[in-house]
């Protein structure tokens, strides 16, 4: 059983690195230019290459995925010789990097002329004091060139290099702003993925934790309570259908499923919506969420985004039930036992149900990759303030660091899920071998 | 799949003739009442994308460049034909199921829209269908080191939900109609190889494999002459399932905003488009557009449901 576990855990770990590879490969490495998505086409060459620089995206894929991975803030560190540590800034309501001397004090760098470095340090009340450097800090690199690595003004380790009239780019407010004795090379400073920060947004620039994290418990919300409703709902119906095998009852449930379960969440909202909101004005069409608990004071905001998720999953849980249930009646143990002249209903409850609910339960399990698809389109669609929307308007917008945050999130929860459908399986059919 | 038998003649060798074959296919559909009601939801759509304008008889429109010159039949006015003053309208005998908010006849742009999706759906399921036929093929029958490297990697884009593969290949690639059919292919392609695979470990074991091993035949020569023929069944079914995912999956995209590019008449864009006018009371294009795609994808799986209960029972 542990050797079990362990090599489920295995394959587990093995299956979410690959899968990390492929999402980083696709939203990195894939042909098509953040710089251009996220800034517009409308950027020069000089502004383009600025902002790969200043972003780290002039890296090779190796060292980025590793940044994305376990962050970089460690290799800055070694290079800048103090520790960098990551601060809110409640007056700026953000967060920012800085380097920390021994004594405690954060500081940060620049240089207006590529020969004096300034420590720009931090005060205990959040203000600043300049404090210029001596020529000392200059130290010679390998290559022979005198340079010198610190936190720049945005919260990047930078390197710069003595008498460097670099020009950098950076975009403003809305204008772009061009500054000489710039940086030459940029680590972007991120704890990654694994700590807990998998990136700053390029569309919002506000880090993706912030804005994920919240989404997530609001889609929790709405899958679990799609769950609860669906699960009892489809059981019965699937083993009312099963146990009717081939009569009316059975036909029309069948049919419908079928039916409920094809047509698209999108369709099928738009019906609902129709029907309930502009037609009967019973239900509102579209989740309005002015504030954190909105959702709890107008519950009924929720309905027809959960009766759409249930639509659709409901036919196919239906359908595996029906199927088990069909297959288990026709078992020679049930047949034994009406023989021996049960009733039906000891029969059913007693003999069949705990086999013929073994399948559906996994499947239900493994079917959350299905609910992922669903809650994407039904959260669009009624404009629920969820991680489907959220991994939706990232794609939309190409927001690199967000979609790959939250598809991973999306893929750990898949994931593992299948890993607890493999051990409740294994827990209710003994006969499965821990192989 | 139904075998046919027919009278060997001197001449000939006692093959099923292709229509034998359909005739036989159709025969069983008949038995089935199910399968009947999906034959006809998906007969009309597909006599409506056929017959939308007169692209069918100039094979220059089939390029896509002439969209202008076609003449519509079906459709009765071209999809871009924007009707001045007309924006927004109810059906009427003018435009049966209204104008949409450019004042485009939705009649036409629904019937244009399915043959959007009747074109890229399968033509995607078959590029998947290629591809992880193959891998399945190549795992199935190496086995070994390549068999574990390939599943691992197929395991894990399977264990992505679809529906992120879409919209990470998306965001990266720009929404098309190629990278729509791209993002399908690389979605079903792993679910294809797994069945493949399952399939040629199965068929290994047979007697005729063993006996062109012997003759020496060349393994891409077993893979697709001995083994994948003799798998088709399955794999048929399969594939039709699939056809209906993938209609999914492309309203879905275009639900989206992540499919084909306006102005195309894309039926899930016409939905995402129309919804903003449901409020303001006209749902014409959103309903419309949603009841043609739910009543293809209803029908595509009637169609597959029905035939393999059939098969099923013929077995």
């Amino acid at each position: 059983m542990i050797t079990f576990l362990l090599r489920r855990a295995f394959y587990l770990i093995l299956t979410l690195f690959v899968v990390s590879i492929a999402i980083f490969a696709m939203s990195e490495i894939a042909p098509g230019n953040i710089a251009i998505n996220s800034l517009g086409n409308t950027i020069t060459p000089a502004q383009e290459s600025s902002f790969n620089a200043q972003n780290g995206l002039d890296q090779p894929a190796v060292t980025r995925y590793i940044r994305w991975m376990i962050g970089s803030d460690w290799r800055a560190a070694g290079l800048i010789g103090h520790p960098v540590r990551q601060i809110y800034e409640p007056d700026l309501n953000r967060w920012s990097w800085w380097g920390a001397l021994p004594d405690g004090t954060l500081f940060q760098n620049y240089t207006d002329d590529g020969e004096n470095m300034i420590r720009v340090e931090r005060l205990a009340d959040g203000s600043t004091r300049d404090v210029p450097l001596g020529p000392e800090v200059w130290k010679t690199d390998a290559e022979g060139y005198p340079v010198f690595w610190g936190v720049d003004r945005e919260g990047r380790a930078a390197m710069w290099v003595r008498g460097d009239d670099n020009e950098a780019w950076t975009l403003g407010k809305s204008t772009w702003r061009s500054s000489k004795g710039a940086p030459r090379a940029y680590i972007p400073l991120q704890k990654g993925l694994l700590r807990g920060d998998p990136g700053v947004s390029f569309f919002t620039r506000r880090p993706v934790a912030e804005t994920l994290v919240p989404r997530l418990m609001n889609t929790l919300l709405l899958a679990g309570i799609a769950f609860v409703v669906v699960m009892p709902l489809a059981l019965a119906l699937g083993m009312l259908a099963g146990l009717n095998e081939g009569r009316i009852l059975d036909r029309i449930l069948s049919i419908s499923s079928l039916v409920a379960t094809a047509t698209p969440e999108f369709a099928s909202g738009v019906f609902l919506i129709l029907i309930f909101s502009t037609w009967l004005k019973w239900l509102p069409g579209a989740v309005v969420v002015s504030s954190d608990t909105a959702i709890f004071e107008r519950p009924q905001m929720l309905v027809l985004p959960i009766v759409t998720l249930t639509l659709i999953e409901l036919g196919y849980v239906l359908r595996i039930t029906r199927a088990s249930m069909v297959e288990v009646m026709r078992t020679n143990y049930i047949r034994t036992a009406t023989l021996k002249g049960l009733p039906q209903w000891r029969i059913v409850t007693k003999h069949a149900l705990r086999n013929a609910l073994m399948a559906p339960i996994t499947v239900i399990i493994l079917h959350v990759n299905w609910l992922i698809g669903g809650i994407v389109v039904v959260e669009t669609l009624f404009g629920y303030p969820g991680l489907g929307r959220y991994v939706m308007e990232a794609a939309l917008f190409k927001d690199v660091f967000a979609i790959e945050a939250a598809t991973m999130v999306l893929v750990v929860i898949a994931v593992g899920t299948q890993l607890f459908a493999d051990l409740i399986y294994t827990y209710l059919n003994p006969r499965i071998r821990y192989t | 799949m139904a075998v046919i038998e027919q009278p060997a003649t001197l001449s000939a060798p006692a093959r099923p003739s292709v229509w034998g074959k359909v005739t036989a296919v159709l025969a069983l559909l008949g038995r089935s009442r199910v399968a009947i009601a999906g034959l006809i939801l998906v007969g009309f759509w597909v006599v409506m994308a056929s017959f939308a304008d007169d692209c069918i008889i100039r094979p220059a429109c089939w390029m896509g460049d002439s969209e202008a010159v076609s003449t519509p039949w079906l459709a009765r006015y071209s999809p871009f034909e924007q009707f001045r003053g007309r924006n927004l309208e109810g059906p009427s005998a003018d435009h049966w199921l209204g104008t949409d908010r450019n004042g485009r006849d939705l009649w036409a742009r629904i019937v244009h829209g399915s043959r959007i999706i009747l074109v890229l759906a399968p033509i995607s399921v078959l590029i998947a269908l290629a591809i992880g036929g193959t891998l399945g093929l190549i795992a199935g029958y190496f086995g070994g080191q390549i068999d574990e490297v390939l599943m691992r990697v197929l395991d894990a884009l399977m264990a992505f939900p679809q529906i992120l593969l879409y919209l990470i290949i998306i965001a990266a690639l720009g929404p098309s109609a190629v990278n729509v059919v791209l993002a399908i292919t690389i979605a079903g392609a792993p679910g294809i190889a797994r069945l493949v695979r399952s399939l040629t470990l199965d068929i290994k074991t047979r007697d005729y494999v063993a006996a062109a091993q012997t003759r020496g035949e060349s393994p891409w020569y077993i893979m697709f002459v001995e083994i994948l023929p003799n798998a088709r069944g399955p794999i048929i079914i399969d594939a039709m399932l699939r056809v209906g995912y993938a209609v999914f999956a492309i309203g879905t995209l275009g639900f989206l905003g992540l499919g084909l590019p306006p102005p195309s008449p894309d039926w899930g864009s016409i939905v995402n488009a129309g919804r903003k006018f449901i409020q303001a009371g006209h749902p014409w294009d959103a309903l419309w557009a949603s009841l043609s795609i739910a009543s293809l994808v209803v029908g595509l799986n009637l169609l597959a449901d029905g035939l393999s209960e059939e098969l099923g029972r013929y077995r």
